[in-house]
């Protein structure tokens, strides 16, 4: 009671020293739009509000949902979809308190373990019951990393990232190289001799120095069926599977068809923009990214399956993709509940995630007309069937500590690409580093 | 003879300014790259060579932005919050540097020191305690929540105090033995003496405030209640969808109220930095 007269004066204090500070009228009517706006999103409509919270167009996308979904059932509450930053800086201490969790919040499909991990499963909502109904309609990976260790769901999977070659038509066709022919990356490589030897083009990408180029890793790991432990759960990174990955990185690198770029995100654009970068294996979450940001190239590339490592090798791999958990501390489950089925189950639901880019791991939504329709920035192609066709890779154990084991992969990629170190001691050291770092936290 | 000699001085007397020059061409080309980077669209902002010539696009980028959010009251939130914090924290910092400074009471030095030592712990370690202890407190996702956990900054207690340790006594006591009270003593004999180094304290709080990330990051949640540096950060958060033209639109419009501001105090900024440097 004392405390809460104290802040009250020192508040009071403060507006009115603001008051005198700028000159009054704006900073008066923040604070009481504030005050105004603090008193709505507590006046609930029958059940209590959920807040959803997720990051970038990952939520102007849950905006576009909530919005429907809101419109078809307000009785029980509204869902309100909150931005938040993706590093989790926002959501680890209100996890860590305990209070002020979201209801719902988005994470990364490979760190939802972690979280189960560091704040027990005591921390989510057990919604076992809207996926368990039919769980063979899901794509297999994704519903894997949503499973914690009781064989319960606390998470359901929402986007992933099926990965196909992204390719430029015209510059293919005027230097006679057809993208049907590019079955394995010996041929991939040949042909990117080829453009290299006609102009300044490339057809691959990644940042030499490791930071963000063992994505790229991870992309052909993936592919090959490897996996980041070894059946005892110890880490394993000097695995063949890494090693030929290794070996597929040096000889794109030896043949000089791939560019560094340091600052990946941004130099690949610029480097798409620039028409230096022709073709490259990449998710499809990026078709996103090059409508955006690369508009005035609309209509000049085309999407087809990835290369094989060997003839009639597996040409499917996954790159990220999301999931979305749910707290146990939220006052509405049942709401939270009736919208991640909406959102992830409906057709309505799983057209506006296909809208925004976000790729529906819940395969009925592979049927939908929207889905189906044609891409005019890639020629007119069905790019979303041909992503779908991309979706059995294996499942990846990425365990509850996968943040260490990444940052290991960091170190060893920079040492192997950077400063030749020698990939199999290289890997062997990462190995050792990661396990290292996973025993001490026991 | 001496002509020469006159001209070899001359030469060495502008070559200060032709680094100084490179710097300033340095330092500010960013900046301009941000205001010419606002008028264009995102794919033009990654073509190379982005030309330094106004682009055609700052009505499309103004539209992006207000769509993600009301850009002007996330700056009517940001101006409040770093205004009452720089007035505050001059106030409460001013006040306990003179306490420290001229009173002697028992455990000064210890509790001064305690409260140096303070400055050591890293925010991070911080943020978990003062999330349960604001959200008990019903003030998460109010513009208060940023503004007090901060409020005490020892920065700025040690920074007064070791400016006032300077002040004459001799002109306190004079002034009590004309019947002042501490308050009036400290309000028109002290404060005023005090503009220079008040103006920097004042420059560095509000820059502090200003581009704060972390803790708002934390304490807001409404896009409504969010501050500059929270809007464009989100906005840049991972994902397909990033329109640079609106966030260096944004980050504009972010930069100019603290261009202004250093303007407004540079005069006093200097001032203070060099009367803390001779009397520190």
């Amino acid at each position: 009671m004392k405390t809460k007269t104290g802040i009250a004066i020192f508040l009071s204090a403060a507006l009115a020293l603001t008051m005198a500070g700028c000159g009054g009228a704006a900073s008066s009517s923040t604070a009481a739009s504030t005050a105004a706006s603090a008193a709505a999103s507590t006046a609930a409509t029958g059940g209590s509000d959920i807040h959803v919270a997720s990051w970038n167009n990952a939520a102007d996308n849950l905006s576009e949902i909530a919005e429907k979904f809101n419109a078809e059932h307000g009785d029980n509450g509204k869902v309100i979809i909150d931005y938040v930053d993706s590093d989790y800086s926002k959501l680890k201490p209100a996890l860590a308190a305990g209070s002020g969790v979201p209801d719902i919040f988005q994470t990364q499909n490979r760190d939802i373990p972690a979280f189960y991990n560091n704040y027990g499963l005591e921390a989510f909502l057990d919604i076992s019951d809207i996926i368990d109904a039919d769980a063979s309609n899901w794509v297999g990976f994704a519903l894997e990393t949503c499973k914690a260790e009781d064989g319960k769901y606390y998470a359901i999977p929402w986007d992933i990232g099926p990965v196909a070659m992204y390719y430029r038509t015209d510059i293919f066709e005027a230097n006679g190289i057809d993208p049907a022919t590019l079955t394995t990356y010996d041929k991939y490589i040949e042909a990117g001799k080829k453009l290299k030897a006609a102009g300044d083009y490339y057809v691959e990408a990644f940042n030499y120095s490791g930071s963000t180029s063992r994505d790229q890793f991870m992309i052909y790991l993936n592919q090959l069926g490897g996996q980041y432990y070894d059946a005892d759960g110890k880490v394993k990174l000097d695995s063949d599977e890494m090693l030929q990955a290794t070996e597929l990185v040096k000889k794109f690198m030896d043949a000089g068809v791939v560019m560094d770029i340091p600052n990946a995100w941004d130099d690949r654009i610029a480097a798409i923009n620039d028409g230096k970068l022709v073709s490259f294996v990449y998710p499809a979450w990026y078709m996103g990214t090059m409508k955006n940001s690369c508009a005035d190239l609309a209509g000049k590339w085309a999407i087809t399956t990835m290369p094989a490592f060997e003839e009639g090798g597996n040409t499917t791999s996954n790159a990220g993709g999301s999931i979305l958990a749910v707290s146990s501390t939220t006052a509405n489950p049942q709401l939270c509940k009736d919208f991640l089925e909406y959102a992830m189950k409906s057709n309505d639901g799983n057209d506006v995630n296909t809208k925004y880019g976000e790729f529906p791991s819940y395969t009925p939504a592979y049927d939908t007309s929207y889905f189906k329709e044609a891409n005019d920035y890639y020629g007119g192609l069905k790019v979303n069937t041909i992503f779908a066709e991309q979706t059995g890779v294996p499942a990846t154990t990425w365990g509850p500590y996968f943040v260490d084991v990444d940052e290991s992969m960091k170190t060893a990629v920079g040492d192997i690409i950077l400063n030749g170190a020698d990939p199999a001691t290289a890997w062997a050291a990462a190995t050792k580093d990661a396990q290292g770092k996973i025993d001490l936290k026991g | 003879m001496n002509k020469s000699k006159k001209t070899a001085a001359g030469v060495y007397m502008v070559i200060p300014y032709i680094l100084l020059v490179i710097v300033a061409i340095v330092s500010v080309f960013p900046l301009l790259w941000v205001f010419f980077a606002a008028t264009h669209t995102n794919t033009q902002i990654y073509q190379t060579g982005m030309a330094f010539a106004l682009g055609g696009n700052i009505v499309e980028n103004y539209k992006n932005l207000m769509e993600f959010s009301n850009i002007w009251r996330n700056l009517a939130n940001s101006i409040f919050i770093a205004v009452v914090y720089t007035v505050l924290v001059c106030l409460i910092d001013s006040m306990a540097g003179f306490a420290f400074a001229k009173f002697t009471f028992k455990g000064r030095d210890t509790l001064f020191f305690v409260l140096t030592c303070s400055m050591f712990i890293p925010q991070q370690v911080t943020l978990v305690p003062l999330f349960i202890q604001l959200s008990g407190m019903g003030l998460i996702n109010t513009l208060p929540a940023v503004i007090l956990p901060s409020l005490t900054n020892i920065f700025g207690v040690f920074l007064m105090r070791q400016n006032l340790m300077a002040y004459p006594s001799d002109l306190l006591e004079s002034a009590r033995i004309d019947g002042a009270g501490d308050l009036r003593v400290f309000f028109t004999i002290v404060l005023p003496t005090m503009k220079p180094v008040l103006a920097s304290l004042a420059i560095l709080s509000f820059v502090q405030m200003w581009g704060n990330y972390l803790w708002p990051l934390i304490a807001l949640n409404d896009r409504d209640n969010f501050t500059v540096p929270l809007v464009l950060a989100l906005m840049r958060a991972p994902g397909q969808v990033v329109d640079n033209g609106a966030i260096m639109l944004g980050a504009s419009m972010a930069l100019l109220p603290v261009v202004v501001f250093f303007l407004f105090f540079q005069k006093n900024f200097i001032q203070g930095i060099l009367s803390g440097a001779v009397k520190g």
